[in-house]
């Protein structure tokens, strides 16, 4: 009787878990807004279905960190500087953190690439470049030779 | 006791060395995509193109382009690039240097002030987060820090060749980094007389290749890699001395072990927090003094800094005032912010500082034990 009661109990919690799941399956696409308002962004976001979720935001490719928490909601960050590059994240937590959505935001998004090369860059000459891969064994040359030259003298002082 | 303290000093010396060494040595190397780009992109594949014969090239979309740094780190690494697979090839070479950096700091604090300031300059390099982080990075700093340090011993030895020697560093370091130029302005307020100009002398072969090479790519000696990729229209300005929030790395390549904490007092902060915050003019003699705690815990490197304002007459003092102060000159000054350009001033004041405390204790062990 106990097992079959406790058996029971679970069905709220897996029915809960099941609309959860359906809801976000069926529901509203999850949004992730960011809006400029000076200073910096207002960071709207909502899960789609009521399902938990949180927003971590990353800059220039650092390690990322909570920004905000809730199904939904809005929040300001007015720390957000235009020269730099922000990744929002949205997370839906049902159980484990599944990644809803990603913007990014900034001038360096768009510049994210290098430079365009110049079509003809500057090179140097095929005898220039056979005396450059040479060039680190005469630094290490020097600076042994040197080096030895140096302890040669300081044994000489020590004895004189 | 103080007949055994040097033998007792060595030991726990060599075994903070150990410790230094061993976590250096244990840091994971982060892949190079996600380093700081494109420095260490360009500085490990510049090595690569070096050791086949390629030129100081850095291919971007296939396409060989002149590097925007010069190229004495690229030149350092490129023996190593020829064993092994790229590019944990030269990211082990990067991690050598970190460990050499720890070693030259040992080396030297021992050449400066004995067994005692060994340790001292051993456990504060073990403890601090720099070496480790270099360790993982293939990045300028440890190696041009190494050079900085290795200098001072040479400065002790009234001769030819440790001027030679000195000299050569000096300006092999300005290739590595141009603002490392400060180095050889440190030898010339070091040295009096003839050494002067001897350590300019043999100084001047490396920055001579250098506008060689750039005569070579670019058609003139004065244009550099970073005139060639318009790094900054602006790159030196009396506005960035007080800029807030600066542009630079914050704590992303080199990270503080406080996490800022000191510096607190000037948020609220951008992220990143106050080692993203702070102009240029208190970032970094706030750093050099150890407030954010990069090279060495806060206020270690004080001790030192008195002790060479004070000592003007040792060549050593005068070497290390004149880079930081040149060093700290130039960088605030400067468009962009980071800790690490601070890596060679720092390593100097570090073994500084160990020496002048090791004098301390001696001396207080000597005055008390006596009357014991």
């Amino acid at each position: 009787v106990h097992l079959r009661r406790a058996h029971l109990a679970t069905v709220p919690v897996l029915g809960a878990l099941l609309t959860a799941t359906c809801a976000h399956a069926l529901g509203q696409p999850p949004q992730l807004l960011v809006v400029s308002s000076a200073p910096g962004v207002v960071v709207k976001w909502n899960t789609g279905s009521g399902i938990p979720g949180a927003v971590y935001v990353s800059e220039s490719g650092a390690p990322e960190r909570l920004f905000a928490r809730g199904p939904r909601g809005s929040q300001s960050a007015p720390w957000v500087l235009p020269e730099r590059r922000y990744r929002f994240r949205l997370y839906g937590e049902v159980r484990a953190k599944q990644l809803l959505i990603t913007v990014t935001i900034g001038k360096k998004a768009v510049t994210k690439r290098p430079p365009v090369p110049d079509l003809n860059p500057p090179r140097t000459g095929h005898i220039v470049n056979a005396i450059l891969a040479y060039v680190p064994y005469l630094v290490l040359a020097t600076f042994t030779a040197l080096l030895v030259w140096h302890m040669a003298e300081r044994r000489r002082a020590s004895r004189g | 006791v103080l007949k055994h303290l040097p033998a007792i000093a060595s030991a726990f010396a060599v075994i903070a060395l150990i410790l230094g060494l061993s976590s250096v040595l244990s840091a994971d190397p982060r892949p190079l995509a996600l380093q700081p780009s494109p420095d260490a992109q360009e500085y490990a594949d510049a090595a690569d193109q070096l050791a086949h014969g390629h030129g100081y090239v850095t291919r971007i979309y296939g396409e060989p382009q002149p590097p925007r740094y010069p190229p004495g780190f690229s030149i350092a690494l490129a023996p190593l690039a020829e064993v092994g697979a790229y590019p944990a090839n030269v990211q082990r070479g990067a991690k050598a240097f970190a460990a050499l950096y720890v070693i030259a700091v040992v080396i030297a604090a021992w050449s400066l002030g004995g067994p005692i300031s060994a340790l001292i300059a051993a456990g504060v390099v073990a403890v601090s987060p720099f070496a480790r982080q270099a360790g993982g990075l293939v990045m300028s700093d440890a190696l041009v820090a190494t050079l900085a340090v290795l200098i001072l011993p040479l400065l002790r030895t009234p001769t030819r060749s440790g001027t030679a020697l000195a000299g050569a560093i000096a300006g092999f370091m300005s290739v590595i980094r141009l603002n490392a130029i400060a180095a050889v302005a440190g030898l010339i307020a070091a040295f009096r007389g003839r050494r002067k100009w001897m350590a300019v002398i043999w100084s001047l072969p490396p920055i001579a290749g250098l506008a060689l090479l750039q005569w070579a790519t670019f058609g003139s000696p004065f244009t550099t890699g970073y005139t060639y990729w318009h790094v900054s229209q602006h790159s030196f300005g009396l506005s960035y001395l007080l800029k807030t929030p600066p542009r630079g790395d914050g704590p992303y390549i080199f990270a503080d072990r406080l996490h800022g904490h000191l510096a607190n007092w000037t948020c609220p902060c951008p992220l990143g927090g106050s080692q993203a915050k702070l102009p240029n003019i208190a970032f970094y003699p706030f750093l050099l003094l150890g407030g954010f705690w990069i090279f060495a815990p806060p206020l270690f490197t004080l001790p030192g800094l008195l002790a060479a304002c004070r000592q003007w007459h040792d060549p050593a003092s005068r070497f290390v005032l004149t880079t930081v102060a040149l060093s700290v000159v130039t960088f605030v000054f400067y468009f962009y912010q980071g800790a690490r350009f601070m890596a060679a001033p720092a390593a100097l004041l570090i073994v500084l500082s160990s020496a002048t405390i090791a004098r301390s204790i001696e001396r207080w062990l000597h005055r008390h034990l006596a009357h014991s």
